[in-house]
């Protein structure tokens, strides 16, 4: 960990839980972990959107007491809230007598196509699609090239401002700075963290199956092809079977936190005869619920939330031949079901379950698929604090998004290793 | 100031049209307030901040509900102590809004809950949204006034944004088509509270209106026609205006009408021959002939009315399918199987997802269970 490495707190609030993450970030990305604190809650936020900031606000308080020194940076997982990204396209003509690119070019060229947002609606991030030069696609570095017409397309992400805002309200209220909150959009913060550059020059599908909401995030070697979010979770597959067997959700959920569902998957596919799973509740009579029973609504779901995703990444034009890496992460990626059944969706691709590492420091409860999205976005803090000029002394309300401050950025090795 | 009749105005339209109504000459004299999670559509309003509810800021950064109902819904409900506090006294609250917004269609509810637990009569004045508005608006706005409104409140009269459309040229510019739908929904506002106030005390008006307007789903139209001078063609004159009146609707509404409610207001020189010339002139200008009609008069004991007369018209056409009686199913011997039949599940049970925003894809609700959705069997758990 080099000296200049500054602590960043990284919070995120979930559907089953909410986590802080406090660590030192070096120029490298490196990430030494100096506390993690993480408390199960339910109803607090329903699908990625915040509906009790009451209990939000003391549970976040308390975990941050707890932890005590945790910088004045933070940033925070944001899905739901109507996020969705859109393409905006700028270009520039080289008249220059060699039509050489040279930064400004692409500067120039970049900042025309972030689009701006109405009033309703918030920025939160831009990042590179695309370059193309004289209309054909770039597959490397620009700079020098020779073109009389250069055309960058970048992804805006923006959701709505008010539900947003409800994230801010509740940092504020636990003593952060409102100019020194940002968002990161989950699956940026997942691809951020989880994806590697040679993957994602084979094209890199990654889909975070949380417990609130599904998200995806697609790249290849030009930068993001799509990304999105369905507000369905595993949360919902607990529903299901709540509803279909009437057993409440909490022992649902305690049923499948145990790993017992898992167990039933993996004897079922032995071929294994299983018992009826007996269930109690105080006042009423003793029910048997049928294991197939149980396996055929929680497969129906998980199939229907994987076969949503797709059709969604399909209607980004996206087509799926082209991707050669799929994986998956989020607290329901530890089930061999889900794994199974994404292989499924997924013409039998390989599914590669991904979770956090690389970290050092207080390690112990991160490296589950689960935090993904949180150490993503811890890993990301760094460069991300950076291309918006913020130090520990000074506060900011940029955005991040023109295109010459993501030269160290995000997704594509391409603008990585821009010289 | 009359207190027992007030007017709250709720959400960005209703602001819009309390800002018309402080403006028009004369004024209004009842008791003026308003709510909303827009800070900046409260301050132009043009009421002061004590007459002005910002309903739970914290949440909405005051800068609205953006469309959000739900959010609406709790941030107005979660005002209500305030909201009680404002409206102690008064008999009758007219509420004004428009339909379709994120505050109006999710914060009347409540606000309409709030004063029936009061003992305070509720008058709902709504406009609804043009129908080339986004369909999702369009529908926020059917169902919050189905659903919820015309169940709650003593008295609806929802007005449709397209009235204009009988008067307004199809090349007018989109802003003055909005700007005159503003103007002329705030005037009929105040229309219909100077006939309910007539005499400073609640007539038989208001009785009347809520007996033909209480329960049912029904869109109306509102004609205004004034005129002021001495001497003849004073009566003409008002009755022209009315039916000239952009939010009249035009013949094409009018002939279509299940019910009309006219009144003719005047100042302590309002005589009976000009009471009986504007009657008549209704009657032979008004298309509706299979209507019910309703007809009153009311001077207002006020110089500041002296030589004026306000001709209004609220013509209403019911819901059609709401407002017909269940059929009545023809009795048909049954046949009785064998073997009982298994008990009807509840196919629009969510569970925990219930109540919470909704997410859709391909027109379906996937909050509902998937095995249901596709009809799986399953054995019966309950």
């Amino acid at each position: 960990m080099s000296r200049s490495a500054q602590i960043y707190t990284a919070i995120e609030f979930g559907t089953s839980k909410a986590s802080v993450l406090v660590g030192r970030v070096d120029e490298n990305d490196a990430v030494e972990v100096l506390a993690f604190e993480t408390t199960p809650w339910h109803d607090v936020v329903i699908k990625g959107e915040i509906r009790d900031f009451d209990r939000a606000r003391q549970v976040i308080g308390a975990m941050l007491d707890k932890i005590g020194e945790h910088g004045n940076t933070c940033f925070v997982v944001v899905t739901g809230c109507d996020i969705h990204g859109e393409i905006g396209k700028g270009s520039v003509n080289i008249n220059r007598v060699d039509h050489a690119v040279i930064e400004s070019d692409l500067d120039a060229a970049s900042n025309q196509s972030i689009l701006t947002t109405a009033d309703d609606r918030q920025r939160i991030i831009s990042l590179p699609a695309r370059v193309l030069l004289n209309g054909t696609l770039a597959n490397s570095n620009v700079i020098g090239l020779t073109a009389e017409r250069l055309e960058v397309h970048t992804w805006t992400i923006h959701g709505n401002a008010t539900r947003l805002y409800r994230y801010k309200t509740v940092l504020k209220n636990v003593g952060f700075d409102d100019k020194r909150i940002f968002e990161i959009y989950a699956p940026v913060a997942d691809a951020y963290a989880l994806i590697q550059d040679d993957e994602q020059l084979d094209g890199a599908l990654l889909i975070d199956y949380g417990a609130g909401c599904t998200e995806f995030i697609v790249e290849n070697r030009h930068g993001l092809a799509a990304i999105g979010h369905l507000q369905v979770g595993f949360e919902h597959v607990i529903n299901d079977m709540s509803v279909a067997f009437d057993v409440p959700n909490k022992n649902m959920r305690e049923f499948v936190e145990a790993g017992k569902l898992d167990v039933c998957y993996k004897k079922n596919k032995e071929g294994v005869k299983q018992s009826p799973i007996p269930y109690r509740q105080a006042t009423k009579k003793r029910k048997d619920i049928d294991v197939n029973d149980m396996l055929e609504v929680c497969s129906q779901r998980i199939f229907e939330t994987f076969d949503i995703v797709r059709q969604m990444i399909q209607n980004q034009n996206i087509d799926l031949r082209s991707v050669g890496y799929f994986a998956l992460t989020g607290g329901a990626a530890k089930s061999e079901m889900v794994k199974a059944i994404f292989e499924e969706v997924f013409s039998d691709k390989t599914c590669h379950v991904r979770r956090p590492y690389g970290m050092t420091g207080v390690t112990t409860g991160i490296e589950t698929p689960a935090n993904s999205a949180i150490y993503g976005v811890l890993k990301m803090a760094r460069g991300y604090a950076g291309q918006l000029g913020i130090s520990d002394d000074e506060q900011s309300d940029k955005v991040l998004g023109v295109f010459s401050t993501l030269r160290n950025a995000m997704l594509s090795p391409f603008w990585r290793n821009r010289k | 100031m009359t207190s027992e009749i007030a007017i709250i105005a709720i959400g960005g339209a209703g602001c819009k049209f309390m800002k018309e109504l402080t403006a028009i000459p004369g004024g209004c004299n009842l008791k003026l307030m308003a709510i909303d999670t827009d800070a900046k559509s409260l301050f132009e309003s043009g009421l002061p901040s004590e007459s002005t509810i910002l309903a739970m800021p914290e949440w909405t950064n005051s800068i609205g509900c953006c469309g959000d109902a739900q959010l609406g819904n709790r941030c107005i409900f979660k005002s209500g102590d305030a909201i009680r506090s404002m409206i102690r006294g008064c008999q009758l609250l007219v509420i004004i809004g428009g339909l379709g917004g994120g505050t109006s269609s999710g914060g009347i509810s409540p606000l309409l809950d709030i004063a029936k637990k009061a003992n305070v009569q509720t008058c709902c004045i709504l406009s609804m949204p043009f129908t080339h508005e986004s369909a999702k608006v369009k529908r926020l706005a059917d169902n919050t006034l189905n659903q919820n409104v015309a169940k709650k409140a003593d008295a609806v009269i929802a007005m449709p944004n397209d009235l204009l459309f009988s008067v307004m040229k199809k090349d007018t510019p989109l802003d003055v088509a909005f700007e005159t739908a503003t103007k002329e929904f705030s005037r009929s506002v105040w229309a219909i509270t100077e006939v309910l106030v007539a005499g400073n005390q609640l007539n038989a008006d208001f009785r009347n209106l809520r007996a033909m307007l209480n329960g049912r789903i029904s869109r109306c139209s509102l004609g205004i026609g004034m005129a002021t001078g001495d001497g003849p063609g004073k009566v003409e004159t008002a009755v022209e205006n009315l039916l000239k009146s952009p939010m009249f609707g035009g013949p094409d509404w009018t002939s279509r009408s299940d019910a009309v409610i006219f009144t003719v207001l005047g100042g302590p020189d309002l005589s009976i021959g000009d009471t009986k010339l504007a009657l008549d002139m209704i009657d032979k200008f008004l298309t509706c002939r299979n209507a019910d009609m309703l007809k009153g008069a009311a001077m207002i004991h006020d110089e500041s009315w002296r030589g004026r007369i306000q001709l209004s018209c609220v013509s209403v056409i019911y819901d059609r399918i709401a407002s017909m009686p269940p059929p009545v199913a023809p009795t048909v011997e049954r046949y009785v199987p064998i073997q009982p039949d298994l008990p009807m599940i509840n196919i629009n049970e969510k569970g925990a997802m219930d109540g919470t925003i909704k997410v859709c894809f391909k027109g379906e609700d996937l909050d509902e269970p998937t095995f249901r959705r596709k009809q799986i069997k399953i054995k019966d758990y309950k």
